[in-house]
This record gives structure tokens, C-alpha cells and sequence, in this order.
């Protein structure tokens, strides 16, 4: 068996997530059509894919609740380790200590932790998440809602970076080498050397506070119609797809170019099958099968928001919630929204694998059994 | 090559696709960018806009401590609830105390109880009387063992007990205050509906201000739409407030630069961002920054130690780099300059570094000040100017506000041997007895003064004009000679009005000032 060099090395052939000694990938030479040569065909490939994604499903079913228990567990103890008292926060310098020890009990925040979390723990799956101190609010319409914001964010975001990314990488690869390659590298590299914040800056003074074309902050209108949310969102989605570009356009690059260059891209030109058709049945999905692996993990980071952006523009999403429960030790709001991104990534993650399965045949399980 | 050929369709395509929905954006930017900049007012917002004074748009900091009327004590939190809240009096920009649901109010003639007498016909934004019941219970619930609002503080060892029936409403005092009233004009003295659950107030926000609270979006903003039933509805102009919530002063600055919001909180880099571009309206005075010492510690339990940094210190330097001009510069006197009753007689500490050399010859001193990072700037100033004149080597701590607030008797702010720390405006009585009192439990200098305490008490227990200022003056020689605290500068409120606002406010945007905005209008 030969193990096919990635084209500029970057090309990670593992399915990420997946645990070590519960699956394995063989990447051998794709021959024309992409099969592997023991690849089973027909009703069996479809039997044996299935009943793989099957026991995939299963097993991360039954690690999701573990693995989400271990993270509210190191959440609800780690804020405590934040300086500061809530009580003496919301309170200001001139209650008295036990006004001040008052309004932790009135507000749930005194005793042990133990006891506190047990109730929390207790109320998030009886589907009462508590109250927020810091919003005056409960907890779990707020986290819902956050995160439906930051979803809509992430979408926009995605629409305008995969389609941007897989045509400068692909024209890259098809270009590889040549001075719009390079000119196109250097721009990415660019970009993605300067941080989201002076990036949003930038495009904050010139399209909001110089054009007036877009909101300074998408507050206001990230609640309402369609194409007000639209508006409101798109400086931050920019700023969220330019921060991805480099990557994942280098991605398609170096995917695209091993496809194009690959024998069976040759073999396929020259039994006259149809440009088209070359390009979709095998360029495309041999060379987008890693950047589809890091998209899954793209996603799963941005539908849980987006700290920094969502700061930066005001816009109310999951991360920028998050950030001021844990600036002012609201350890219900933090853990509640740590539950929901943990359940996010945790399934951005396992349907990543499950596309990989569906669309590389490459991919071999090993059975631990034998 | 044909696959490229087919490649560049397909990539055209995208591109046309992504450009499309670009331009979407910014198509319903520039339908939508009226309703935006007068902003986000939504249909109804508008209608009543187009009726009236318009609808104001403001930006504050998103409040992080809990909308609560008896316990807010952030300043974004406060003009949440004062929008739509109202208090018995208000003070204006000079000092002055002016009625507001109070008409009159007298002092007993044993001076130990003060009578309010209500408005006629008051209501709540519900339409519900608003009677002498009600401020009764709203100061039961300040006054209580068990109460949690910071207010009681200010009461402590002042407020008896309040009673009251029909219009009157009498307070019963500890000892003889002269400066009452400006007590009422505290934080946390709205007068709430009787049998309100303050902690739930932002569910059912009922209140006797100018404003009636519409609706509250975590985390994102508020909505309000005028009072009819506020007592002097016909004076407010305006058809509603709009609040967005900002997470920093630079964002707000950005809104307000771009037309998105109607004014702007004056801090130092706005003051340079924007110039004389915007007006400006000063509100009066709101805190000053106390470097204050651990008298009980080495070495500024050495009283010349304490003056030679008083008069170290280049205070005009102070107000133009720390303040940017919008400040007075101090005296090392609690008293802040729009208080009725100003000491007299008292040489104005400038930087003499004789002064300095005199008090401590080649002695070098070297300590660190402790502080939080809003204090940086004026910390990091004070350090410069010390460390130049030769006398003193400074070091500085600057912690997070949660750490240098932290509760407990060991917390920074109180504990550590140098400190800087903010006040807001005060009496000078209250301030009296809360940095110069040691056992007041917010005294960082560890300082008392037997003849202190009683000069202050005497002060407020006399009306006598004459009396109170000989008072005043012998206060201040003791604050001002024993200096516990350096107060170098008394900071002002500066709010810049976009082009659009009519009118001026009547008073300063804040408790005191009842967050009046009588008069005000917003062009189209």
C-alpha cells in the first residue's frame, strides 16, 4: 500500500474526531472513479457504509452526554476562579458587606458550589436553565436566542466564504505557480496576518462611520425583518469569512491541485468522459473532501459565536453573551451557554464525519475487534 | 481546457452570486438606513416621531448589574430606570435642590423631621394615584434590615423613619441634617407602587417618570414611549427614547459619529475624536479620583510625607491629560465645586517642588498605588510627576475593576497602602463619612478626626448661613492640612448633542438630575 503524499503537505487525511482506536483512514492511491481496490460496490458498499454510520451515531451518542457533563462540571468551577464578587458588581462600592452577601443569597450565588451545581444540573434538564443576574432575565430564552443570532451569522458568513474561498482556490490550483497564484497567495496571507478586530475597525470607519452604508453596531437590527437582519449582519459576517478565507482557500488550493495532477484526473480526460463531469465526479470530490472536514470544524466554531466579531459590532450573538457571563461571573448564563456550543460542536463534529463517510470511500474502518 | 472552461462558468456564477447578495446588503442598507439612523424606532416609533419631538436615540453601556430601581448602581443601569422613574426632588446643575413629585418641603423647628407635601394628582406610568403610601413603602424597603439597596448607606445614622397620609410625607431623622433634601436625590430613591418586587421591576416596570419602559431586550436595548400621566407631560416634547446597549465608550462613539445615536457621554478620547464638531452641554460635576493613604502605615502615617505629594503634583496637567480639560482642578477639600457652601481661606495647592524639598529634604519615598485599570491614565500620571521630582519612587498595581473591588475587608481598594479610587458626587457631609471616618467600613486612609466628626456634625445640624460657612472653613483647613486624600480634580459631565437635539437639558444626565429631558426635541 502507498500512501499518497498530500500536495503541500497540508492535506490531513484523518477525519478529525474521530478517537483513536475507533476508526482509522487508509488514504491509499485513488485509482480513477476514487473507489479503493477492495472497495465493495453496489447494495454491499451501501449496506457496510450505512451500518458504519450507524455505529458512529451510536457511539458518539452515548460519549455527547459524558463529554458535556466533564465541560459544565470545569465551567461552573472555573468561573469561580474569575475575580470579583457579583454581589459587590451590581451593587457598587457602597453596600455594605452583608447587603452585599444579601444579594449573592437572594440571587442564588452563596453556598457551596456543589450544591449549586447539583441544582443547575438538576434545572437545565428539567429545562429550567435558571435566571441570568447579570440580563435580569431567564437564562434559557437568552441563550436561544443568542444562538439563533450568531446561527444566522454563521450562515451569512458561510455563504460569502465558501463559494469565494473554492473559486480562489481552485483557480490558484489551476493557475499554480503562475503570477495570479502568487498575487492571490500574498493578498490571503495578507488578510489573514491581521487580526478581526483591525480588520473590523477598518471596514467600521469606512463603511459605517464614513459611507453610513451599514450600522456601527447590529443590535438594533439583528432582530428584525429579513433583510434588516441582512444588513445588520454583514460587516461582521465579512469580517468572520476574511478571517477563514486564507485558510480554507489554501485548502482548496492544495486539494484541487493533488486532483488535477492525480493520474485518474488524466485517465478520465482521456477517455473522453465530459469536462463536467470530470470536474464533479472527480476534481471536486477529491480535492474539497479536507476542506469539507475543516468547514465542519469552521461551523461548529461559529454557530457558538464569534467573541471577538460579535463584540467588536455589538451584535447579540452566543459568543459575545458569553463573554460578559464570564467577565461578570454569571456562572448559570456561562454554563448554559457553554452546554449549548459544547452540544453544537459536538454534533458539527459527528456530521462532519458522517459527510466524509458519505463522500470519501477511501475511508476504511478498522474493526477494534479485528 | 474544457474542464476550465466549465470551472470558470461555475466560478463565475458563485462570484455573481456572492456579489449579488452584497449588494442586497447593501441595497437594504440604503432603504432601510432612515429607519436605522432615526434608528431602529420601528412603525410605531415612527408614527409617533413624525407627531411630535421625535424619538431620541441614546447609547449606554449594556447594563451588567441588574435592572433593579431600590439596588442599580452602575450609571448605565441608573438611566435605565430613571428614564422611566422619578424621584421627590432633583438637583440641578447648580446645586440646587428643585422640586420634582415633591411641591414644598419643610424642616421641623426641632429640626429632627423633614414634611414633604406631594404634587396633586400624581400617577404611576399605569394610571394607578401615586400617594404618600407609596413613598412610605419605596423608603421602608431602603431602610429595611434586610434591604440591599446601597442606598441605606446613605441614611445610615440619618433616617429614622418615614410616615406619611394623603399628600404629606414626614421624615423622621436620627439628629438634626440640614442637607436632607439633597439626600433624596440619591441613587435608588424612585418612588415605587406600593407592594413592588423591585428585583422583578424590569417584567413590570412601573414608575412616575417621563417615560413609560415599552420593551427590554437583553443585552441589546431598551424602548420608551412618553408618560402621559408623568405630572409635567405637557414639557416633554419627545414621543419616545430609544436605548442601544454598547459594550465600550468606543463603540457609542463610532453610533454617535455615524448618526446613530443623538449624544454621546463625554469621555477623554471622544473629547479628541470629535472636537468642536457637536455641542456640548455641560451637567455639572460627577466624581472625583481620591489618592488616598493608609495613615496608619509607614511612611504616610508622616503627615509632610503625605503633604510633599500634595504638592508634588501639577494639577492643571491633571485636568487637560487625564480629564481633557473637563474637570476643575481640587484642593485636597471633599467638597465639590457646585456645593452651595464653598470654604474659604485656603491657599490653592498648585506644584511647588520647594514645597516639596522643604518637607522632605533628600528623602526618597517609595511606594506603589494601587488602582483599577479605568484609573490607569491618571495613575501613570501621578507616577510621572512623582518620580520626577526626585523625592519619590513610584511603582503602580493596576487590577481588573472585579479585583480591585473584591468583597471583604482585605479587598484592594481598601486594604492596600495607596490607592486611587473614584467618587461619585456626594455632600460633604456623606463624603465626610465615608473616606474620613475609620470605622465607616469604605475608609481606604484608616483616618479619624474626633474635632472632624464633630465640626461635620455641627454643620449639618445648623441652618445658620454664616455658621455653616465659618464650619465649612474649619473643615476644610483639617482636610487640607492632615490631606488623608488627594483630590486634585473634580471631573465634569460633558454630553455632546448631535446636530439633530433641540433644546437643552434642564439638568445633568444623571440621579441628581432626575434624567430630565423637559424641553428636548429631535429634528427629522
Amino acid at each position: 500500500m502507498t500512501v499518497q503524499p498530500s500536495p503541500g503537505g497540508a492535506t490531513p487525511r484523518t477525519p478529525r474526531g474521530l478517537a483513536d482506536g475507533e476508526a482509522s483512514v487508509s488514504a491509499t492511491r485513488p485509482r480513477p472513479g476514487g473507489a479503493g481496490a477492495a472497495a465493495p460496490r453496489g447494495f454491499g458498499a451501501f449496506s457496510q457504509r450505512h451500518s458504519r454510520i450507524l455505529t458512529l451515531l451510536g457511539r458518539r451518542l452515548i460519549q455527547i452526554p459524558f463529554v458535556l457533563l466533564a465541560v459544565s462540571i470545569l465551567t461552573f468551577w472555573l468561573i469561580q476562579l474569575v475575580p470579583g464578587d457579583p454581589g459587590r458588581n451590581a451593587l457598587g462600592q457602597y453596600a455594605t458587606a452583608s447587603q452585599v452577601h444579601a444579594w449573592d443569597v437572594s440571587n442564588g450565588l452563596a453556598g457551596s458550589i456543589v450544591v449549586r451545581y447539583l441544582h443547575w444540573l438538576g434545572g437545565f434538564f428539567a429545562g429550567n436553565w435558571g435566571t441570568s443576574f447579570v440580563y435580569s432575565v431567564p437564562s434559557r430564552p437568552l441563550v436561544l436566542g443568542h444562538l439563533e443570532n450568531s446561527s444566522f451569522l454563521a450562515l451569512y458568513a458561510f455563504v460569502l466564504l465558501v463559494p469565494v474561498s473554492v473559486i480562489l482556490g481552485s483557480i490558484q490550483a489551476y493557475r499554480e505557480g503562475k503570477r495570479s497564484d502568487r498575487a492571490i497567495t500574498i493578498v490571503l496571507m495578507a488578510l489573514s496576518s491581521v487580526p478581526e478586530f483591525v480588520i473590523g475597525v477598518l471596514l467600521l470607519v469606512v463603511f459605517a462611520v464614513g459611507l453610513k452604508a451599514f450600522p456601527v453596531q447590529s443590535a438594533a437590527d439583528a432582530t428584525g425583518d429579513f433583510g434588516q437582519r441582512v444588513h445588520a449582519m454583514t460587516l461582521p459576517a465579512v469580517v468572520l469569512a476574511v478571517s477563514y478565507l486564507a485558510v480554507l482557500a489554501r485548502m482548496v488550493r492544495t486539494g484541487t491541485a493533488g486532483a488535477i495532477t492525480a493520474p485518474f484526473h488524466r485517465t478520465a480526460v482521456l477517455k473522453g468522459l465530459p469536462p463536467g463531469e470530470i470536474v464533479r465526479r472527480h476534481v471536486t470530490r477529491n480535492a474539497l473532501i479536507p476542506t469539507v472536514q475543516l468547514l465542519g470544524l469552521y461551523l461548529g466554531g461559529l454557530l457558538g459565536g464569534s467573541a471577538v466579531v460579535e463584540t467588536l459590532f455589538n451584535y447579540p450573538g452566543l459568543g459575545a453573551l458569553m463573554v460578559v457571563a464570564a467577565e461578570r461571573k454569571d456562572a448559570v448564563l456561562l454554563t448554559d451557554g457553554v452546554m449549548v456550543t459544547g452540544v453544537i460542536a459536538l454534533l458539527a463534529l459527528l456530521l462532519t464525519d458522517v459527510c466524509l463517510i458519505l463522500m470519501d470511500p477511501r475511508i476504511r474502518f478498522e474493526n477494534k475487534d479485528g | 481546457m474544457p474542464a476550465l472552461i466549465t470551472f470558470r462558468r461555475a466560478s463565475g456564477l458563485a462570484a455573481a452570486a456572492a456579489v449579488a447578495l452584497t449588494l442586497a446588503a447593501c441595497s437594504s442598507a440604503t432603504s432601510s438606513s432612515p429607519s436605522t439612523s432615526a434608528s431602529s424606532a420601528g412603525a410605531q416609533g415612527s408614527a409617533a416621531a413624525a407627531a411630535s419631538g421625535g424619538t431620541y436615540n441614546i447609547g449606554l453601556i449594556t447594563p451588567t448589574g441588574g435592572i433593579d430601581p431600590l439596588t442599580t448602581a452602575q450609571s448605565a443601569d441608573q438611566f435605565a430606570v430613571g428614564l422611566a422613574s422619578a424621584q421627590l426632588v432633583i438637583e440641578n446643575t447648580s446645586g440646587t435642590v428643585e422640586p420634582q413629585l415633591a411641591q414644598s418641603w419643610t424642616q421641623s423647628a426641632n429640626k429632627l423631621s423633614w414634611t414633604f407635601t406631594l404634587r396633586p394628582g400624581l400617577k404611576f406610568s399605569n394610571g394607578k394615584p401615586l400617594t404618600a403610601a407609596d413613598v412610605v413603602s419605596t423608603f421602608d424597603s431602603i431602610l429595611s434590615p434586610t434591604s440591599e439597596s446601597p442606598a441605606a448607606s446613605s441614611f445610615a445614622g440619618i433616617l429614622k423613619s418615614v410616615t406619611g397620609s394623603g399628600t404629606s410625607v414626614v421624615f423622621h431623622l436620627d439628629a438634626p441634617y440640614s442637607d436632607f433634601p439633597h439626600l433624596l436625590t440619591g441613587a435608588n430613591t424612585w418612588i415605587l407602587p406600593a407592594g413592588t418586587n423591585a428585583a422583578n421591576w424590569i417584567n413590570d416596570p412601573v414608575g412616575a417618570g417621563q417615560f413609560i419602559l415599552e420593551k427590554y431586550t437583553a443585552g441589546q436595548g431598551i424602548t420608551y414611549k412618553k408618560n402621559p400621566n408623568y405630572w409635567d407631560a405637557s414639557a416633554v416634547k419627545l414621543a419616545g427614547v430609544n436605548v442601544t446597549f454598547y459594550s465600550s465608550e468606543q463603540s457609542e462613539l463610532l453610533a454617535f459619529q455615524s448618526g446613530q445615536i443623538d449624544q454621546l457621554q463625554s469621555f477623554p478620547a471622544a473629547a479628541a475624536a470629535l472636537g468642536s464638531s457637536y455641542r456640548q452641554q455641560r451637567s455639572g460635576f460627577v466624581k472625583f479620583d481620591a489618592l488616598t493613604f493608609n495613615v496608619d502605615k509607614a511612611p504616610f502615617n508622616d503627615v509632610a510625607v503625605r503633604q510633599a505629594v500634595a504638592w508634588a503634583l501639577n494639577r492643571s496637567a491633571i485636568v487637560q491629560t487625564v480629564y481633557s480639560g473637563e474637570a476643575t482642578t481640587g484642593n485636597d477639600v471633599a467638597t465639590f465645586p457646585d456645593y452651595a457652601v464653598q470654604p474659604k481661606g485656603l491657599t490653592a495647592r498648585s506644584q511647588n517642588l520647594a514645597e516639596v524639598k522643604k518637607l522632605l529634604g533628600s528623602k526618597v519615598i517609595s511606594f506603589t498605588i494601587t488602582t483599577y485599570t479605568d484609573e490607569q491614565t491618571y495613575a501613570q500620571l501621578i507616577q510621572q510627576e512623582l518620580n520626577a521630582t526626585g523625592n519619590f519612587k513610584v511603582s503602580l498595581d493596576v487590577q481588573t475593576e472585579a479585583a480591585y473591588y473584591a468583597n471583604g475587608s482585605t479587598s484592594p481598594w481598601l486594604a492596600a497602602p495607596v490607592t486611587l479610587t473614584d467618587w461619585a458626587e456626594r455632600l460633604p457631609s456623606q463624603l465626610y463619612s465615608l473616606i474620613y471616618v475609620a470605622s465607616s467600613g469604605w475608609s481606604a486612609s484608616h483616618y479619624s478626626n474626633a474635632k472632624l466628626g464633630t465640626l461635620v456634625n455641627e454643620f449639618e445640624a445648623t441652618s445658620s448661613a454664616a455658621q455653616r460657612q465659618t464650619l465649612a472653613n474649619q473643615i476644610a483647613t483639617i482636610e487640607w492640612t492632615d490631606v488623608p486624600v488627594v483630590i486634585a480634580a473634580f471631573e465634569e459631565s460633558d454630553v455632546y448633542l448631535s446636530n439633530a437635539v433641540r433644546g437643552s437639558f434642564p439638568n445633568g444626565q444623571d440621579f441628581p438630575g432626575g434624567f430630565d429631558f423637559r424641553g428636548i426635541s429631535v429634528s427629522s
